[in-house]
């Protein structure tokens, strides 16, 4: 019989990197790049949500911002980041077909939620940007 | 106009005559600032509070008003770090892990951002060539730059923005001109009141003995 946490995570798999996922490329710390999923060849992809609810500080109203969160399977990573590890990722800067893959950076110790136990780790990328450059692009 | 406008106006003025397209600067406290619009560094500056010192105060006349002006600074940023290498196709690994090691968080570089925003805005305002302000001499007094405070990040994210508050303190004197619309009559001096003899009831016409002011109201 199939234990309950390892159907959960299939189900999630399939939420994560079904046919809303949005490939995605990381590059550890060591400078290895993923772009497959583990032990396949198809592309690695997840959720990422582009905007998140919040509210503004000076007068508490809420708002929508654009702070995209990627959510990636565990068992889909090569290597799982530790905390305190910096990875780079590229990906799409809009879920809008086409949009253009920009550069990004997260650590992987800003999983507050912390959903590891059932297989999916979550992160939030910043906008990594030339050191010369002044402007970010979208 | 209220000498607290003109000083905030001179202030602005003077922000962004010296800004060298460092920063944006806006005469008004902004509602909503997205942090894509501050990556451009944004400084706004708005009249607070005031406060009428009461051992200086006197019914008429000019009114001592100390005036706090607070000066708000916003920025954002992105991390940064060597896309050349991170892009290139024909990077080692050992190169990209020495990009990704050198790779600045976004955090760090808002920080650094708004270090220098404050470093430019007080640089400006205490330089003893804008002592005045641009203003004629004497205008304002006491002048300085009571507080700089910087605030904690605001969102963690794509862009990370950062805050910080300057407050800057004069004292100016307020002339008091009437409310628009509502002018006050004109003073009357009339030199020919005349004495009146209590026990007569009768009024001496041709001896002016007292001065009235009438509307008087400075």
């Amino acid at each position: 019989m199939e234990k309950l946490r390892e159907t959960i995570e299939r189900d999630l798999g399939e939420t994560l990197e079904g046919d809303f996922a949005i490939p995605v490329q990381i590059t550890s710390p060591d400078g290895e790049t993923q772009i497959y999923k583990k032990n396949s060849t198809v592309l690695l992809s997840g959720q990422v949500l582009y905007f998140t609810r919040s509210e503004t500080s000076e007068t508490g109203e809420p708002i929508v911002v654009n702070l995209p969160v990627l959510t990636l399977r565990i068992s889909s990573l090569e290597r799982i980041p530790q905390s305190g590890e910096k990875w780079e990722l590229k990906m799409p800067i809009s879920p809008v077909a086409g949009a253009q893959i920009h550069n990004f950076t997260f650590m992987a110790d800003r999983s507050s939620e912390d959903g590891t136990d059932i297989g999916f780790m979550r992160f939030y990328p910043q906008h990594l940007e030339a050191e010369s450059s002044g402007d970010y692009e979208s | 106009m209220m000498q607290y406008r003109v000083v905030k106006n001179a202030i602005a003025e003077l922000l962004f005559n010296n800004s060298l397209d460092r920063f944006t600067v806006i005469g008004r406290q902004l509602q909503n600032k997205s942090a894509k619009e501050a990556k451009d560094n944004i400084v706004q500056l708005y009249y607070t509070d005031g406060n009428f010192p009461e051992n200086r105060y006197r019914p008429r006349g000019a009114k001592s008003h100390d005036i706090n002006i607070s000066i708000d600074l916003t920025t954002s940023a992105a991390a940064t770090g060597d896309l050349s290498v991170l892009n290139s196709e024909t990077a080692t690994a050992q190169q990209k892990a020495v990009a990704i090691a050198a790779i600045k968080d976004a955090t760090q570089v808002a920080d650094d951002k708004i270090d220098d925003l404050i470093e430019w805005v007080f640089s400006i305002l205490t330089d003893t060539r804008n002592f005045d302000l641009g203003l004629t001499p004497g205008t304002i007094a006491s002048q300085r730059i009571g507080r700089i405070q910087k605030d904690t990040l605001l969102e963690h994210g794509g862009l990370v923005v950062k805050t910080a508050m300057i407050q800057y303190t004069c004292r100016v004197s307020e002339e008091i001109t009437g409310d628009i619309g509502n002018k006050p009559d004109p003073a009357v001096i009339d030199s020919t009141t005349q004495y009146q003899d209590p026990d007569t009831t009768t009024a001496t016409k041709d001896t002016p003995v007292g001065i009235i002011v009438e509307n008087e109201n400075t």
